[in-house]
């Protein structure tokens, strides 16, 4: 399954109970996510994508884009594993 | 130049002139920095942010924080016996007040190995660094432990860095201080930076709903806990240290489960501390207990605050959770993460800040009632010294942060971080509270249950991953 920012937003929107957000938006700052929203969009990227997020790299987490990056990142590392 | 006090800067002074209340950071170093550097990058770091060369003074019913005018940070040089001496020290600067009114409100203790001394191959220091918590946060502390660091392998290398640059103060800070200079100029309280619905009349109106909602909690507490034990208030107490990690393996064993449950990390933490009460304290009885969780108020700001700004932008909340007599973790950390959850999607930290100097008045002069069983704070992933290692010079081996507890406090309290792939928790108890057997007994409870919770998550992926199940707590 391929990563695409527009999969992460609306990902991001529906644990935040937001019509649309957009990749440039910051997660806490600008979306007012909370603690336990940041869990749930942290577990829900993992379950979407069977990736594992290290706690260590949540502090790189600013915005909607750093996400992406992310899931994309660990995706990729996935897939060459599988393969 | 001088400004009063926020409320919670004079919460957390009224704590100090009770009792001994500081913020202690310990940094383990490989290798160190000699004195005359570290007194060099010290007075850099004086010079550059105004909060370390301020005082607290009174002014009537008041205080006030006064720039200028304070002597150098204070560095003492114990000789350091042993690999932990360290804990002795930490132990000493807890229990020791800042004197608010000379400042600065900042001292640092260095300890340094002599050549081959005993039990260290590595010649090691640390540094411990104690603050006045009305200046003092988990993250500003990070960024500020990094600059030292910077400071200190600049300093090394023969590059000067002091100045007078200020990271407290913004260029609007500063026009609104008028002619003032900009090395003067201290930075506001947290509370002017609060967002529009929790100030003036809507703030109020807001404010009065939260004072019903704790006015209600008290006398609910109080109903069901009625002929049931009450904490006794302690006179007089030292506190002592316990600091303790869970392993790597259970570390991550944990976040995975957490994650699973959708659970926070802090209220994991808050509910082992609380099963570890209920169970050694109070009979593991069916009881409410009260608990006191924190809340970092920079990203919410407006502005945020940026972490590099000293200052204390945090908020304490208490909450009443209800213990069955064979409660469960799991359950328990999922009602104190919707519980604290609900309470700030309410602005129950801001609200609970604007409340905090009259509560703590009112606290301290009753003088008859624990303020909760527990309190842990979960600062998140601390990073410092990662960035800073220059030639080698200062590199962080570990570190630690704590916080004072005092006889009206909760009976067990943690400082809580992710560090290097790791759960610390660092907690301290107070000996007239209870002897060293028996808060060994507490905290190697609490780390059971992490362990053994993050366990059930590490059981299912057994089978992938077979290291992922080592791993108890051990003592740091």
């Amino acid at each position: 399954m391929n990563v695409e920012i527009q999969d992460v937003e609306e990902l991001v929107a529906v644990q935040l109970g937001r019509r649309r957000v957009a990749a440039g938006d910051r997660l806490v700052e600008d979306l007012g996510a909370r603690s336990l929203d940041l869990v749930n969009i942290v577990a829900a990227l993992e379950d979407r994508y069977a990736i594992r997020i290290e706690e260590s790299e949540l502090p790189d987490l600013h915005t909607v884009a750093d996400l992406h990056a992310c899931a994309r990142r660990l995706r990729d590392v996935e897939r060459d594993v599988e393969r | 130049m001088e400004r009063p006090l926020g409320r919670f800067e004079t919460a957390l002074t009224l704590t100090g002139d009770h009792a001994p209340f500081v913020v202690v950071v310990v940094l383990r170093l490989a290798g160190g920095p000699r004195t005359e550097v570290l007194r060099g990058a010290l007075d850099a770091l004086q010079a550059r942010h105004p909060l370390l060369r301020s005082r607290i003074v009174r002014r009537g019913r008041r205080f006030a924080l006064v720039a200028g005018g304070s002597p150098p940070i204070p560095l003492h040089s114990p000789p350091r016996r042993d690999a932990s001496s360290w804990r002795a020290a930490a132990e000493d600067e807890l229990n020791r007040a800042v004197d608010r009114q000379t400042g600065p409100l900042m001292r640092c203790t260095h300890l340094a190995a002599a050549a081959g001394a005993p039990g260290d191959s590595g010649g090691g220091h640390e540094l411990v660094l104690t603050f006045h918590h009305a200046i003092m946060d988990a993250v500003c502390g990070a960024a500020l432990v990094d600059e030292l660091l910077a400071l200190l392998a600049d300093r090394a290398a023969g590059v000067s860095s002091a100045g007078v640059r200020s990271a407290d103060v913004s260029t609007a800070d500063v026009s609104d201080a008028g002619t003032r200079g900009a090395a003067d100029a201290l930075p506001p309280p947290v509370e002017d930076f609060f967002p529009a619905p929790y100030r003036g009349l809507r703030g109020g109106l807001r404010l009065a709903g939260f004072v019903a909602r704790q006015v209600a909690d008290e006398l609910r507490y109080r109903r069901r806990s009625r002929h049931l034990r009450q904490p006794p208030v302690v006179e007089s107490a030292r506190c002592r240290i316990l600091p303790v990690e869970l392993s790597a393996a259970a570390s991550a064993a944990l976040v995975q489960r957490s994650r699973r449950r959708r659970v926070t990390l802090n209220g994991v933490l808050n509910a082992a501390l609380l099963l570890a009460v209920q169970r050694h304290l109070y009979a593991a009885r069916r009881r409410p207990l009260r608990y006191i969780t924190f809340a970092n108020l920079r990203p919410y700001l407006r502005p945020p605050l940026p972490a590099d700004r000293l200052g204390c932008a945090i908020t304490m909340l208490r909450y009443t959770a209800e213990l069955a007599p064979d409660a469960d973790l799991w359950p328990l950390a999922d009602a104190i993460s919707r519980q604290v959850d609900a309470g700030g999607r309410r602005g129950e930290p801001f609200l609970a800040l604007r409340l905090s100097a009259p509560m703590m008045r009112a606290t301290l002069r009753r003088g008859d009632q624990r303020m909760a069983a527990s309190a842990v704070s979960y600062s998140g992933v601390a990073r410092f010294g990662e960035g800073a290692t220059g030639d080698g010079i200062v590199t962080v081996r570990a570190s630690h942060a704590f916080v004072s507890n005092l006889g009206l406090g909760p009976e067990l309290t943690a400082q809580a971080r992710w560090f290097r792939g790791r759960l610390q928790l660092d907690f301290v108890v107070l000996d007239a509270d209870l002897d060293e057997e028996r808060a060994r007994t507490l905290v190697d409870d609490v780390l059971a249950t992490l362990t053994a919770a993050g366990a059930e998550a590490a059981a299912a992926e057994a089978e992938t991953e077979p290291d992922v199940q080592s791993g108890r707590g051990v003592e740091r």
